[in-house]
C-alpha cells in the first residue's frame, strides 16, 4: 500500500520544569517530500527530533504517527539520523564502522559488506576500507558519517544542521544523497541555518521559534503568504527619491548606479507602479518579488522578539 | 541477529582484540615476574655477600675447631693478631675480624668490619659457641646430659587456640599457628588483590565507553537504532565477556605455567609441604571469595556505567569516577585491616557493606571468625544492592545520556532526573 502521508507529527509539547521548550508543533510529511526546519538556536528544534526520534515522550497528547501509526521504536530500521555535533569511533576501520551502524540499523552483514565500496566511490572517500577512521582528513570523516547515515536507504532521514561544518563538495554529496532518496521516496527532515540549502531543495518548512510553530507550509506557499512587496527596477530614466515619492511604496534601496529595490506597502500598488514607471517603454528589469526566507525569519524572529 | 548481540560482540571486539588488552592481561604476570625476579637477586645478592673470610683473633685452639665446625661458609684466617687483622681488613683482604674473649665463667666476641665490607652472617658462629659454651658452664656445675636437655627445653610457649563451634554444635581446636591458617589468608589477600584490580580496570573502562560515545553523539545515533536499556545490557554483557575472557586466559596460562613447572620437579618439591593439602583447606575462601568477587564487580561495573553515562566529556571521566575508585581503596584497606584484626567493629561491619564486602569478607572468612549466617545475609545483602544497582543504571541511562552539563555530578544528575521524571509522567 502506497500511503500519501508517511510522517504526521501532532501537537508536540515539551515542557522542561518551567520552561515550554515545544509549545504545539505539527506537520505532515508525504513520501518523497523534504521539509526544512528553520529556527534560531535554542528555538526547539532539536527538542521536535527528539521526540520523533523517540528520545523524549511528547506531552499533551502529542503524537508521531507513521503510516497513521504511532512510530515509537518501529523507527529504529527505518531512520538514517544524523545529529548536529558528530563523531565516530577513532580507532575503528571505515569498514568496522560502517558495518556497525548498518547492523544496528537492521540491515544484513553481507549486504553492507557489498554495499560499502560503492557508497565509498561515489562519496569519493580518500582511504582503504580497512583504514582507521582517526587517520582520515576531517573531510573524509564526515563522507564516512554521512555513508553511515545513509547505507541503508532509510525512509525518513532526519539531519540536524547536515550543512554545518561541510566543505562545498561535501555539502554538494550530502545534497546528492538526499535527492536521490527523494527519488526513491523517502521523506527528509533537516534543520538549518542557512535559508538558501532551505529554498533550493525543500517542498515545504517549518519555522519554530521559542517552541512555537510561527510558519508552516510549502516553501513558495510561505513566500507569497508575506505578498509580493518587493520590486527590483533597473532603469535610467528614475531618481531614487522620485522612486520614493510614488504611491505605495515605503522605502527605496539604491543597489547600484541604475538598480533598486521598492518596498511597497501593500503588493496591490505593484501594477500601478509598473505602469507609471515603464509608460509603456522597454526596462531592462522590472521583478515584483515576495521575501525571501532570509527575510522571513529575521521578520518573524524580530516580531517574537518584540512581542 | 538481536541488536542487543550486536552490540555485545562490538564490546567484546573491540576490547578484546586490541593492544591494551593483551597487556591488561600479561601486565600483572609481568608485574610478578619482575617482582620475583628482583625478589630472588636480592636472595642471590644476600647470601653472596653473607659468607667472606674473617680472621679470627685470640681464639685458642678449642674455640677455633668449634667455630670451624659450626660455620661452613666463610673461610678463616687463623694466624693474625688484632693489630694485623684491622690493617688486613683496612686493605680489604679480609672482610671481618672477630675478636674472642673468653674468661672461665664467660665466653663473647666482636666482631669488627668496614661499613663497605661484605654483610657477613655471623649468626652460625654465635650459635656455635653457645652450644660449646653451655656445654662448659654444664660441665663446670657438675650436671649430666639429662639435666642439660631438661634445663634447654624448659622454655614456655603460649599458643592461641581459637575454638571453632560449627552450626551442629561440633566445637574444633586451630592453632594460629597451623600452616592452614597462614595459607587461607594468603587466599583471601590474593581474592582481594584480583577484584581490586578487576574493578579498577574495568570500572576505567566502562566509564570511558560510555562517555566516549556520548561525548562524540554516536550515542545519539545509536539510541535512534536500539532501545537505551537493550543497549545499556549490551554493554555490560560484553563488558563481562571481556572479564571473563581475561579470567579464561589467566586459567589457561596457569595450566601451562603447571605444566612446565611440573617438569622441574617443582611438584615433588613442594609436595613435601603438602601444597595441595593446604590449598584444598582454603577452598571455600576461594569459591565464596568467588562469589562475591563477581558481585563486587557486578556492582562497581555498573556504578562505573551510571557515571559514565552523566559525564559529557571523556576528559572528565577519571574526575567523575574518582569517588567509586577511593571507595574501592577503603574497602581494600579495610580488607588488609582485617587480615591482622578479624573481630575489628569496623571489620565487622565493613564485612557487610556491599561495596566492602568483596574485599573483607574473604579475610574473615579465612580467619574462619565469620558464621555461616552472616555470609549469608552478606551475600543476600550484596545481591540486593547489586540488582538495585543495575536497575538504577539501566533506568537513569537514557537521561543521563541526553543531559550534557559541565556543572559536576550531582548538578548534572539533578537534570537527569528532572528529565526521567517528566517522561515518566509523559509516558
Amino acid at each position: 500500500m502506497r500511503w500519501l502521508i508517511l510522517l504526521e507529527v501532532n501537537n508536540l509539547v515539551k515542557t522542561f520544569g518551567e520552561l515550554r521548550a515545544v509549545d504545539g508543533v505539527s506537520f505532515k510529511i508525504e513520501p518523497g517530500q523534504i521539509m526544512g526546519m528553520i529556527g534560531q538556536n535554542g528555538s526547539g528544534k532539536t527538542t521536535v527530533f527528539r521526540m520523533i526520534l523517540d528520545f523524549l515522550t511528547p506531552e499533551e497528547g502529542g503524537k508521531v504517527l507513521w503510516e497513521e501509526q504511532e512510530l515509537g521504536k518501529r523507527l529504529y530500521d527505518i531512520v538514517g539520523y544524523l545529529p548536529e555535533e558528530r563523531g565516530l569511533y577513532e580507532k575503528l576501520t571505515i569498514e568496522q564502522q560502517i558495518l556497525y551502524f548498518a547492523r544496528l540499523r537492521g540491515m544484513n552483514r553481507n549486504e553492507t559488506l557489498k554495499k560499502i565500496d560503492y557508497w565509498m566511490e561515489r562519496f569519493a572517500v580518500k582511504g582503504k576500507r580497512s583504514d582507521k577512521v582517526k587517520t582520515l582528513s576531517k573531510g573524509n570523516q564526515q563522507k564516512v558519517q554521512l555513508i553511515a547515515t545513509l547505507i541503508h536507504e532509510p525512509q525518513l532521514v532526519i539531519l540536524d544542521e547536515p550543512f554545518s561544518g561541510l566543505d562545498p563538495v561535501n555539502s554538494d554529496l550530502l545534497m546528492q544523497g538526499i535527492l536521490d532518496l527523494k527519488s526513491k521516496g523517502s521523506s527528509i527532515i533537516f534543520s538549518s541555518h542557512n535559508m538558501n540549502n532551505v529554498e533550493e531543495i525543500c517542498d515545504k518548512l517549518v519555522m519554530i521559534h521559542n517552541g512555537k510553530q510561527v510558519l508552516y507550509g510549502g516553501v513558495e506557499e510561505v513566500r507569497e503568504s508575506f505578498g509580493r512587496t518587493k520590486i527590483f527596477v533597473d532603469t535610467d530614466n528614475w531618481t531614487e527619491s522620485d522612486l520614493n515619492a510614488l504611491d505605495g511604496v515605503s522605502k527605496v534601496t539604491k543597489r547600484g548606479e541604475q538598480r533598486f529595490v521598492l518596498e511597497l506597502l501593500n503588493a496591490n500598488y505593484g501594477e500601478a507602479i509598473f505602469n507609471h514607471i515603464t509608460k509603456g517603454r522597454y526596462i531592462s528589469t522590472f521583478s515584483q518579488q515576495p521575501p525571501t526566507l532570509e527575510e522571513i525569519f529575521k521578520m518573524k524572529a524580530g516580531e517574537a522578539k518584540d512581542e | 541477529m538481536s541488536k542487543a548481540w550486536i552490540v555485545i560482540k562490538e564490546v567484546y571486539r573491540k576490547n578484546v582484540l586490541s593492544w591494551s588488552f593483551f597487556f591488561m592481561v600479561l601486565g600483572p604476570i609481568i608485574m610478578l615476574l619482575v617482582i620475583t625476579g628482583i625478589g630472588f637477586l636480592i636472595a642471590q645478592d644476600q647470601m653472596s655477600s653473607s659468607a667472606g673470610t674473617v680472621a679470627l683473633v685470640n681464639a685458642d685452639d678449642e674455640v677455633r675447631e668449634v667455630i670451624l665446625a659450626g660455620d661452613v661458609n666463610n673461610a678463616f684466617v687463623l694466624d693474625l693478631t688484632e693489630e694485623e687483622a684491622k690493617s688486613e681488613l683496612n686493605e680489604e683482604h679480609i672482610d671481618g675480624y672477630l675478636v674472642i674473649e673468653r674468661t672461665e665463667e664467660s665466653l663473647s666476641g666482636n666482631f669488627y668490619r668496614k661499613p663497605t665490607s661484605k654483610d657477613i652472617n655471623v649468626g652460625s658462629i654465635q650459635q656455635a659457641l653457645a652450644t660449646f659454651h653451655l656445654n662448659n658452664t654444664a660441665e663446670l656445675m657438675g650436671l649430666n646430659q639429662e639435666q642439660l636437655l631438661q634445663i634447654q627445653s624448659s622454655t614456655v610457649e603460649i599458643d592461641t587456640i581459637i575454638l571453632q563451634t560449627s552450626d551442629a554444635g561440633l566445637t574444633t581446636e586451630i592453632s594460629s599457628q597451623d600452616p592452614t591458617v597462614i595459607v587461607r589468608q594468603g587466599v583471601a589477600y590474593g581474592v582481594s588483590f584480583i577484584v581490586f584490580m578487576f574493578i579498577m580496570t574495568y570500572v576505567s573502562i566502562i566509564s570511558q565507553e560510555i562517555a566516549a560515545e556520548k561525548g562524540s553523539r554516536i550515542m545519539e545515533i545509536i539510541l535512534s537504532s536500539i532501545s537505551a536499556s537493550t543497549h545499556f545490557i549490551g554493554k555490560m554483557v560484553g563488558i563481562g565477556l571481556v572479564i571473563l575472557t581475561q579470567l579464561l586466559a589467566y586459567v589457561i596460562l596457569f595450566l601451562l605455567a603447571r605444566l612446565f613447572i611440573q617438569q622441574l620437579d617443582f611438584f615433588n618439591f613442594l609436595a613435601q609441604f603438602n601444597v595441595g593439602y593446604y590449598l584444598n583447606q582454603s577452598g571455600n575462601v576461594l569459591l565464596l571469595g568467588a562469589f562475591y568477587a563477581i558481585i563486587g564487580i557486578l556492582i562497581y561495573t555498573s556504578i562505573a556505567g551510571f557515571l559514565g553515562s552523566l559525564v559529557s566529556t571523556t576528559e572528565d571521566v577519571n574526575k567523575m569516577i574518582t569517588p567509586i575508585v577511593f571507595t574501592a581503596l577503603a574497602g581494600f584497606y579495610i580488607g588488609l585491616y582485617a587480615n591482622v584484626s578479624t573481630n575489628n567493629p569496623v571489620v565487622r561491619i565493613g564485612s557487610q557493606i556491599p561495596l566492602f564486602t568483596p574485599f573483607v569478607m574473604p579475610f574473615r572468612i579465612a580467619a574462619e571468625t565469620v558464621g555461616s549466617t552472616e555470609i549469608v545475609i552478606s551475600f543476600i545483602v550484596s545481591i540486593i544492592f547489586m540488582v538495585i544497582c543495575l536497575w538504577v543504571s539501566i533506568i537513569f541511562y537514557k537521561s543521563n545520556v541526553l543531559v550534557y552539563s559541565d556543572k559536576g555530578l550531582i548538578n548534572t544528575f539533578k537534570r537527569s532526573f528532572a528529565l526521567w521524571k517528566s517522561e515518566r509522567e509523559a509516558s
